[in-house]
Parts: C-alpha cells; structure tokens; sequence
C-alpha cells in the first residue's frame, strides 16, 4: 500500500543540521521531547491535542521511523528520510494509518 | 472501537477494489458482481470477495435482488476518511513550514560574519 500522506521540503542545510530540527520534536507540535532511540518514547503537544510518540527505526542523518496516536486519533506511522541536495538537504515524510497497512495484507488479494 | 476510517482505507488500498467501488460510484442503479465480472480480469468469486470488504467498511452496500445481490454506493461513505486526511495533511502543511522557518532562519544567521 501506498502511503497515505506524503510531504518533500527542501531546507537549506546541510543533512547534519536538518536532522538536529528533525529529532527535535517541537517542529511536530508546539512543544515536545522525544527519546531518539528504537524503542524510545516521546510526546507533542499541538493546541488542544497531546499525541504519545514511539520511536521505530533510527538512521542518523537519513532516516527517522515513529508510531504515533493521540486521545482521538487512531495510531499512524510516520516515516522521514533525509537526503543530501546540491543547495541543502531534502526531507520527505510519510503517514499512514496502522491498521490500514495491516489489514490491506490480510484481505484477500 | 470500529475504526472505519482505517477500514476506508484498507478497503480502497486494493486497486481491483478502488476500481469496483469507481465503477459503483458510475452507475444509479447499482451493480451485481455477476455484472461487475463481466468487464474484470478476476473471477466472480473474488469480486463477491472484494465487495464484501467495501461493505465492511462501510463504502458500499448490498441489496437483494431476487437470487443475486446488487451492490450501491453508500452517500458519504468517504467521508470520516476524507476529513481525517484533510487534517492529517493541513497539519503537516503547518509542521513543514515550521521545519521550514527554523533552517532558513538559522542559515541566515549562520551566513552573517
């Protein structure tokens, strides 16, 4: 399946830079703290809403993989890869919803 | 909880789906798998499959007509997913643009001696 929601931005930094805003998990909210570690716990506060982050995958500078859900939303997976460019660095990022991916498996084919 | 807005989108992950649940959306009168069968690659068997998870999730609906069964499409049935992607995707309009505004400014302050 697809992913569902897919986003490109092209920040001019380097890989090294990008990923310092990337783990800092404030940009995902107003405010949050994330544990950047497979396994690793986190949390982002957007207005009214709290989502509870877990950490996936860790790639330094390349690749950054969390499960997240809040009180209401049901849990995605968010996937964001770094790629150095020749003005910058360009960051791509995915969601998809977790059921969705696991049940498209399951249905018969 | 029924999550039907993963439902939605597990039901039109399947491309043979996303196509059925098009061809529904064409037609007033609804269709039956035997006549959907008729203009597909895959058996009637497996589009009396695919139909059945439309219906799961809400997208469609089946109706008895004499031995058969006629499939509709149900108003809005796109509709908790179609908003639940409108938000997802604004919000990350606004975590992008975020991301955006702190590098360009910090490469700014980075350029100045």
């Amino acid at each position: 399946m697809r992913d569902i929601l897919y986003r490109e931005v092209d920040v001019p930094c380097d890989v090294e830079a990008a990923w310092q805003y990337v783990i800092d998990p404030s940009w995902l909210g107003d405010d949050g703290e994330l544990d950047v570690v497979p396994g690793g716990e986190g949390w982002v506060s957007d207005g009214e809403e709290t989502r509870f982050l877990v950490v996936e995958e860790v790639d330094e500078e390349r690749h950054l993989s969390f499960r997240w859900a809040g009180f209401v939303d049901a849990p995605s997976r968010v996937e964001i890869d770094l790629e150095p460019t020749l003005e910058g660095t360009r960051i791509s990022i995915s969601e998809s919803p977790l059921e969705a991916r696991a049940m498209a498996s399951l249905v018969v084919g | 909880m029924r999550d039907t807005i993963s439902d939605v989108f597990a039901a039109l992950a399947d491309t043979t789906r996303r196509g059925l649940y098009e061809q529904l959306l064409d037609s007033t009168n609804g269709r039956t798998a035997t006549a959907l069968a008729g203009d597909a690659v895959v058996s009637r068997q497996a589009i009396v499959k695919h139909l059945q998870v439309l219906a799961r999730s809400g997208l469609v609906v089946g109706r008895r007509d004499g031995r058969e069964v006629r499939y509709f499409v149900t108003p809005n049935g796109t509709a908790s997913a179609s908003t639940w992607l409108l938000k997802r995707a604004e919000a990350w309009d606004r975590r992008i643009a975020k991301l955006d505004d702190q590098s360009r400014s910090t490469a700014r302050r980075r350029r100045v001696p």
